[in-house]
């Protein structure tokens, strides 16, 4: 008759029991560990196409900008300018030698003009100039542009050592520059506007200010279409990692301050 | 002989599976299956042929056979699948050395008539550890699709419960061979890590037929 252990037995039960549930807690393990993995791609996905949507976004709208500041330039400088070189033409009179000198001198003039300002329009037809020409450089055209205007005070600071930021960065910082400046010119009703660019070692801050009527920024927190557009700006900020900070005071004037960390410049 | 136990038929199902998706099988590391599973339903049968009709108890030197030929089988399916050129060749020398190491300890140790229990647990370990490495690389590599879709990854699981169910009743062997409510418990619990283990195959091949369907279309 064969001995029976019943400690053997509970060894035997408690051992088989641990061992399975070891491996029940593996697998377990795998499937928690692939599905939270799985997960962070898919958030990292979403975060790279909405990050390419947006970029696309601020692609199209600094074109749309572009055509609509080249269209105002054609139609108010390069036009009269053309237009007036056409009145000399058409006004000169061989007879009326010295007074056809200096008319021909003008149209000379006008078109050297008109060639100048039709070379700087070209500048500004792709959006590839903006890291041709580097993101202070751009600034400052693009301040150059609001201030021929003539309604406008301009002025630009640049601090510190200027670095190449990422071509995408540079692109969408320009944008939002582009639609405060809009801001500005649209709501602000101010005489000056400066901008300062702080390139630092580990930041690059930059500052849009004016001495417009100002606004309240209670509304932003409302879905009103005029918190939608500051928001859409807080939003390409943190798609670059960037800060994006917004001051106001009522008849003194708005402050925008956008911060982008930097981690090694690339000089 | 008849009525089977319940996990032969599952044995037998697998088999059938098998050969029924062997056309996806073809070309993965699957392909010897329908083989190995054949050998494992006649290794079944003829034990139980012996017991039952020739009342033959002396059955241990056809499990010797069948389980060092389960270990090295379940390596080579493991050599194929892990990608690591490490663990690649840990299973390849398991797959040399293991079956010398069997012989070793039948004719020195245990003996060709008793169940060669001590390179049972050594050969349940590495499966173990074979098993644990493809996991491990599943984790490396989480791109691969959904889990539950991963045909190997039904064979890894299978294989991890079996060996580790088996595990303890190996190790208290010579305690329990001789006591009845243990022998009787073992089988129970082998029974039932049988039915998973086979299952675990059978939906392996037809994870691997739904992979192979997809790939073609």
């Amino acid at each position: 008759m064969p001995k029976e252990s019943p400690e053997i037995i509970i060894t035997l039960i408690a051992g088989t029991s641990t061992l399975l549930l070891l491996g029940a807690l593996m697998i377990s393990f795998l499937f928690l560990y692939r599905k939270r993995h799985r997960r962070l791609l898919q958030e990292r996905q979403q975060l790279k196409l909405s990050y390419e949507r947006e970029l696309l976004k601020s692609q199209l709208e600094i074109q749309e900008q572009t055509f609509r500041q080249i269209s105002q330039e054609i139609h108010d400088n390069i036009g009269q300018v053309l237009s007036l070189a056409k009145l000399n033409l058409a006004t000169m009179d061989p007879s009326h030698l010295p007074n056809l000198e200096q008319k021909i001198s003008d149209s000379k003039k006008l078109v050297s003009q008109a060639i100048y300002d039709l070379r700087n329009l070209s500048h500004g037809l792709s959006t590839d100039y903006i890291t041709d020409l580097g993101l202070a450089r751009a600034i400052e055209h693009e301040l150059e542009m609001v201030r021929k205007s003539g309604d406008y005070e301009t002025l630009f600071e640049c601090d510190g050592k200027s670095y190449s930021l990422d071509k995408q960065q540079e692109l969408i910082i320009y944008r939002m520059i582009q639609e405060t400046l809009n801001n500005i010119i649209k709501h602000a009703a101010s005489q000056k506007i400066i901008i300062h660019l702080r390139y630092r070692p580990e930041e690059l801050t930059l500052s849009i200010i004016d001495n417009g009527k100002g606004f309240d920024l209670t509304p932003i927190t409302d879905n009103s279409s005029f918190g939608l557009g500051i928001k859409n700006m807080h939003n390409r900020a943190r798609l670059i990692g960037a800060g994006f900070q917004i001051s106001s005071t009522l008849e003194e004037g708005t402050s925008v301050t956008i911060s982008l960390p930097v981690g090694t410049p690339i000089t | 002989m008849f009525p089977l136990p319940i996990y032969l038929y599952v044995e037998l199902g697998a088999f059938i599976v098998s050969v029924l998706t062997y056309r996806s099988l073809k070309g993965t590391a699957f392909r010897l299956f329908p083989l190995f599973l054949f050998f494992i339903v006649m290794v079944e049968l003829t034990a139980r042929y012996l017991v039952q009709v020739l009342q033959y108890h002396q059955n241990a030197w056809l499990y010797n056979i069948s389980t060092t030929l389960e270990f090295v089988f379940y390596a080579y399916v493991f050599s194929l699948t892990l990608r690591d050129p490490t663990f690649k060749k840990m299973t390849l020398r398991f797959m040399a050395f293991y079956p010398i190491l069997v012989l070793l300890n039948l004719s020195f140790i245990q003996g060709f008539m008793q169940f060669h229990s001590y390179t049972i647990v050594l050969g349940s370990m590495f499966m173990v550890i074979f098993c644990c490495l493809f996991f491990y690389e599943l984790l490396l590599n989480p791109l691969e699709g959904e889990l539950r879709k991963v045909p190997m990854f039904w064979i890894g699981t299978g294989i991890l419960f079996f060996y580790l169910g088996d595990l303890s009743f190996d190790l208290l062997f010579n305690l329990l061979k001789n006591d009845a409510t243990g022998r009787n418990l073992f089988q129970s619990i082998n029974n039932n890590l049988i039915l998973i283990l086979y299952s675990c195959f059978i939906i392996a091949f037809l994870c691997q037929r739904s992979l192979r369907k997809s790939l073609s279309h």
